[in-house]
């Protein structure tokens, strides 16, 4: 162990640490997932081994999140099958019949749930529905 | 211009608290690291609804029929497991491929098992795979 300071010592290089500092904050803020909020953290959706995962992310789709009990929220906002068929209704009149709706349902939610959801889709105009799955797929 | 220090009107020197903006930067850091989790990767199966400008066709083409019940799976009217209906299915998707598939699901399935469906029929190529309810 060393006492004192000589001339020679190396001193922190406080201006490298930073740039590393900085260079991982702006790894986080660039990766950070922004969908947090709007997808439901308590559904445990079902494994897809096969199919891979979704790529194309159209920025207008609607994520409806389907819970066990049969409970249904957009964003973590609860919603009647008749506030649902509105929001949709509004979508489709905005941006055209052909926007995706996304059903997370629970992996243990019941095909008739889902099936209520897809009535209100279809009724609300909009065609294009998908379940979403965890793809365990490369 | 030397870090830290800032070039003033006359001859006074303001210095940059490294200190303080350093405790900030790693404070910002820390709640990141805290904060960030791996994106999990998900998969959309489409079941697509009839579109409204589609329109009937007279003579429509021969779809593959799979019907989702509690207990079995039939794949053109005959029962099987579902460890035994991929094989079938194969068979069917190596002749055909193109042909459309329709699921139509019991309402007491859960989604775990309709996922399963869904996801071997894409994973064996049918392209159209579309999804109703079952009655009675």
């Amino acid at each position: 162990m060393r006492k004192g300071k000589s001339e020679n010592e190396p001193g922190c290089p406080v201006a490298a640490l930073i740039d590393v500092v900085f260079l991982l904050i702006v790894f986080f803020l660039v990766t950070m997932n922004m969908e947090k909020e709007v997808v439901d953290r308590t559904i445990e959706l079902a494994q897809a081994e096969e199919t891979k995962p979704e790529e194309d992310k159209n920025p207008h789709r609607v994520i409806v999140n389907l819970r066990e009990d049969g409970d249904m929220n957009i964003a973590n906002n609860p919603l009647t099958p008749s506030q649902l068929k509105m929001l949709l209704y509004n979508t489709s009149q905005k941006y055209g019949n052909s926007i995706p709706v996304i059903i997370r349902a629970d992996r243990g939610a019941r095909f008739r749930q889902i099936d209520k959801v897809m009535k209100v889709v279809g009724e609300a105009g909009l065609y294009r529905v998908k379940i979403s799955a965890i793809s365990n797929a490369e | 211009m030397a870090l830290g220090k800032r070039k003033g009107s006359g001859n006074e020197e303001l210095p940059v608290p490294l200190n303080t903006l350093i405790d900030v930067v790693f404070l910002l850091l820390v709640y990141f690291v805290i904060t960030w989790s791996a994106p999990i990767p998900e998969a959309h199966l489409a079941v697509n609804l009839p579109s409204p400008g589609e329109s009937t066709q007279e003579d429509p083409p021969p779809v593959l029929q799979i019907e989702v019940r509690p207990e079995k799976i039939l794949v053109q009217g005959k029962a099987y497991s579902i460890d035994e209906i991929r094989p079938r299915l194969k068979n069917l998707a190596e002749m055909q491929s193109e042909q459309p598939v329709i699921v139509k699901v019991s309402g007491e399935i859960k989604t775990h098992r309709l996922v399963q469906v869904l996801d071997m029929c894409k994973g064996l190529g049918f392209e159209t795979v579309n999804v109703m309810s079952l009655k009675g």
